[in-house]
């Protein structure tokens, strides 16, 4: 069965195919079927003129990758590394061609999943050479494939390559219903449900492919496929029961609801271009919307936050912003049209549904409801504040007495806020209100805070409904002097943030500040300050969603400060770092089992020597 | 309050604490007699378990209050007063830094036995074995400390908090009125000879509960 190692080999090999080659692209499309669920192209043409390919060699990452990557992806004893330590660096000798667009594609059947790269082959002659030389093919199990194409099964693994004169594809594939595939009553019939059987009929299908039944022909992919990123990716999102697990029983009951996904999304794909920068990368994404969808996003369009809520956003160390506004009026025909028919769909849930949309009808109406929750929702995390407080630990005297011992010690937690525009802050008030009656809150002035009784030095949280806006926050200074007027300009964020928020619907704002980890963090956050640092982000952006034509159009920018770190080298780091992640989840999981399946499995007391201190 | 109803207090406690200290403290007189005191120090987190005091219910199970657990210790000290051969009853409750602790005198090490015998077959039915056993034999020079204790239920509830159990420790402090020859190769003898403290990671000890058994002779 595919795992997350090999699915990663599959991207490194198709992000590592920016290199060298004279050929015409997109002939590999032909050979993609027009169900594919998504498609991810490499134009190495494009990437090779912003990045110096032959300097693949001298990048540590991806060396240090290497190995490991294809060890996951054929099995260490399948192939000879140790006679093409450069493999991937020196392609072109071995006849590989990854100048020409390279796809990795995705189907998913009724039976099996499948992930698929494919690439060129720019000299068969050099190619087959190499596949004699590269490959243990004595051990390998050969595919039954077309004439003119020769392909094999990875043993003790669910991949396999093959390949013709022009172009080879690798195919790391699983059981979509793992119960089906190897039931009982199959059993007799073992071959036809065996799926390595059915996989080397797929691989047999993709080499035959009729044209017209490819990808290149399906008009829901050329009219969205863009080609104008380095790397491109290409979701048909109609496909939504296809891509639910059916190895979970349980999720069969939402079967009915897929199924409405699948009308509401017919017709629909999102093409996402990836373009390198000198610092980093951007991103535009695009959905192609059916007529129904464009009608409730059109509705939903917002053209900007308000300005209530802008002015609550500040500029000093703020380090994310999180914001989604919109029409809330648009949101009753949304809901009777396209939310409400899912639901009724799934057993008990749909009449509980309608229940709880007929008490509120009872408890408000439609115009109090879009008062009290205008349609701009907004989160900020701006730093850190810190708590100072004493501890008892008990020492020992030579005779083990015990001695307790004061401590003074620094907690430190979020300086966040949540903003929400409201018509009627007034009904806000009275609610929060109701919770200091019961001396949950503490009322000071125009907010509330609650504060634990017994830690009187610890966290705050803030409410506070005022001038159009609810805020609930751990930022004192925001609550205490500036909940009336918001904050000042000059503490305001600026320039390209309110940018960002005056004029689109979506936004995600990180800029990753150094200033949180004092050194008194504990692991868990230590490691994530330490992973944001070493990946040097000066800022991401993210920007959406805009209705033009029949689009919704969004845009993402990632880009990275000085140094020696560019988008080639981000893209390397994070597969190698992935990797490296997953095999030890893997580790841990074997561990797991020994430790706490059967008790059987205990460490001795600890030796008295680790307690010097005593 | 029922042992149920401590065990989920411990354990609804513990989930929000990455680190808590138990300490068993005995020491005995040149008669036999003694002090036995029982410790559980939380201070190390006293931020997130009174965030948690502070809370209702979670995961369906009812949080009690600072009233709940001050009464439940205070049915403790009644209880463990029924007992002949047991004075000076006291109870530490600090809940500005959430240490508590149960402290008495006993005249004999049978006394101290027949206390936990008694606490657990009130309080802790599910746990027949802890009803039945010595958990301290003190005879001849020779001081033994048995185990008995189950965790296996509690381990597997704690099986998703690894860094709770890796980071807190039960402790066990023995004092003589002789010196100790010999004890436990992983407990450690004080300088003065008369002491010895084993202490075990929680991790350890929720895996194998016989880590806390020792066998201590002393030479009067």
């Amino acid at each position: 069965m595919i795992n997350k190692n090999q699915l990663l080999s599959l991207l490194f090999l198709l992000s590592f195919s920016l290199a060298w080659s004279q050929k015409e692209d997109d002939i590999l499309l032909k050979h993609i079927p027009s169900d594919a669920v998504s498609i991810l192209t490499v134009h190495g043409r494009r990437i090779d003129l912003k990045a110096n390919i032959k300097k693949l060699n001298e990048n540590e990452s991806f060396i240090s990758s290497q190995e490991k990557i294809l060890n996951s992806l054929f099995g260490e004893a399948n192939y000879n590394h140790d006679d093409y330590p450069t493999l991937l660096g020196n392609f072109e000798n071995y006849g590989l061609d990854f100048i020409a667009n390279s796809y990795l594609f995705m189907q998913i059947e009724q039976d099996f999943y499948a992930v698929s790269y494919i690439f060129n082959i720019s000299d068969n002659s050099k190619f087959k050479t190499f596949s004699d030389g590269f490959f243990e093919k004595e051990s390998l199990s050969k595919l039954e494939l077309p004439d003119g194409a020769e392909g094999f099964k990875m043993p003790f693994k669910d991949v396999n390559i093959l390949w013709t004169e022009t172009y080879g594809i690798i195919t790391a594939y699983g059981p979509k219903r793992e119960n089906k595939m190897f039931s009982a009553e199959e059993e007799e019939n073992e071959e036809e449900f065996n799926i390595h059987y059915v996989i080397n009929n797929y691989l047999k299908k993709l080499v035959e492919l009729d044209t017209k039944a490819s990808i290149a022909t399906n008009k829901t992919f050329d009219e969205n496929y863009e080609m104008n990123g380095d790397l491109v990716i290409w979701f048909n999102n109609s496909l939504q029961s296809k891509i639910r697990n059916e190895n979970v029983p349980a999720l069969a009951m939402f079967d009915p609801v897929y199924a409405k996904l699948d009308e509401l999304y017919a017709g629909t794909t999102t093409n996402i271009s990836i373009s390198l920068t000198n610092h980093g990368l951007s991103a535009d994404i695009a959905t192609i919307m059916n007529k129904k969808l464009l009608k409730h996003h059109k509705n939903f369009q917002k053209s900007g936050f308000s300005s209530d809520v802008i002015k609550f956003i500040p500029k000093d160390s703020l380090m994310l912003a999180v914001g989604m506004s919109i029409n809330m009026e648009a949101i009753e025909p949304y809901l009777k049209e396209v939310i409400y028919p899912m639901i009724q769909e799934i057993p008990m849930y749909g009449e509980r549904a309608t229940d709880i949309m007929d008490i509120l009808g009872v408890v408000t109406d439609e115009e109090a409801l879009y008062d009290l929750i205008e349609g701009d929702f907004v989160f900020i995390l701006n730093g850190k504040n810190t708590s100072t407080h004493t501890i008892t630990e008990t020492d020992y005297d030579d005779d083990y007495n015990p001695i307790e011992v004061e401590k003074t010690v620094t907690e430190s937690y979020p300086k966040m806020s949540w903003i929400v525009s409201t018509k009627d802050d007034e009904t806000w008030d009275k609610f929060i209100g109701l919770y200091s009656m019961n001396h949950l809150l503490t009322k000071k002035d125009d907010y509330y805070f609650y504060q634990n009784r017994w830690s009187k030095d610890g966290m705050k949280v803030f409410y506070a409904a005022k001038n159009g806006v609810i805020i609930v926050s751990t930022d004192e200074e925001l609550i205490t002097k500036y909940l009336k007027t918001g904050l000042p300009a000059s503490k305001q964020a600026g320039g390209n943030v309110k940018t960002m928020f005056n004029s689109n619907n979506m936004v995600v704002y990180a800029q990753p500040f150094d200033v949180i980890d004092d050194g008194e963090s504990n692991e868990d956050y230590k490691k994530v300050y330490s992973a944001i640092e070493e990946s040097n982000v000066e800022h991401f952006k993210f920007t959406g969603s805009t209705i033009k034509k029949n689009k919704a159009e969004s845009h993402l920018d990632l880009k990275f400060g000085d140094g020696e770190l560019n988008a080639i080298n981000f893209i390397f780091k994070v597969i190698n770092e992935l990797s490296a992640e997953f095999v030890q989840e893997e580790v841990d999981i074997i561990e797991e089992d020994i430790e706490y399946d059967d008790y059987e499995y205990y460490e001795e007391a600890v030796p008295a020597e680790e307690y010097d201190d005593y | 309050m029922k042992f149920k109803n401590w065990t989920i207090l411990l354990f609804s406690i513990l989930l929000f604490t990455s680190c808590f200290e138990v300490t068993e403290d005995l020491t005995f007189n040149k008669d036999m007699s003694g002090t036995f005191k029982l410790t559980l120090n939380l201070s190390k987190n006293k931020t997130q378990v009174s965030n948690f005091l502070a809370l209702d219910s979670l995961r369906g199970n009812k949080i009690p209050s600072v009233a709940d657990i001050d009464r439940s210790i205070d049915i403790l000290v009644e209880d463990i007063k029924e007992i002949s051969g047991v004075s000076n009853i006291s109870s530490t409750k600090n809940f500005n830094d959430f240490i508590l602790a149960i402290k008495f005198d006993f005249d004999k090490v049978s006394t101290l036995n027949t206390v936990i015998q008694h606490i657990a077959a009130k309080h802790a039915k599910n746990q027949p074995d802890l009803a039945k056993t010595n958990f301290f034999t003190y005879n001849n020079g020779v001081f033994k400390r048995e185990s008995e204790f189950d965790y296996t239920s509690l381990l597997t509830k704690l099986k998703n908090e690894p860094k709770l159990i890796e980071t807190s420790t039960y402790t066990c402090i023995y004092r003589f009125d002789g010196n100790v020859t010999s004890s436990n190769l992983a407990a450690k003898i004080s300088p003065s000879g008369q002491a010895v403290m084993l202490k075990l990671r929680a991790h350890n000890l929720l895996k194998n509960h016989t880590l806390v058994e020792n066998t201590i002779t002393i030479k009067p």
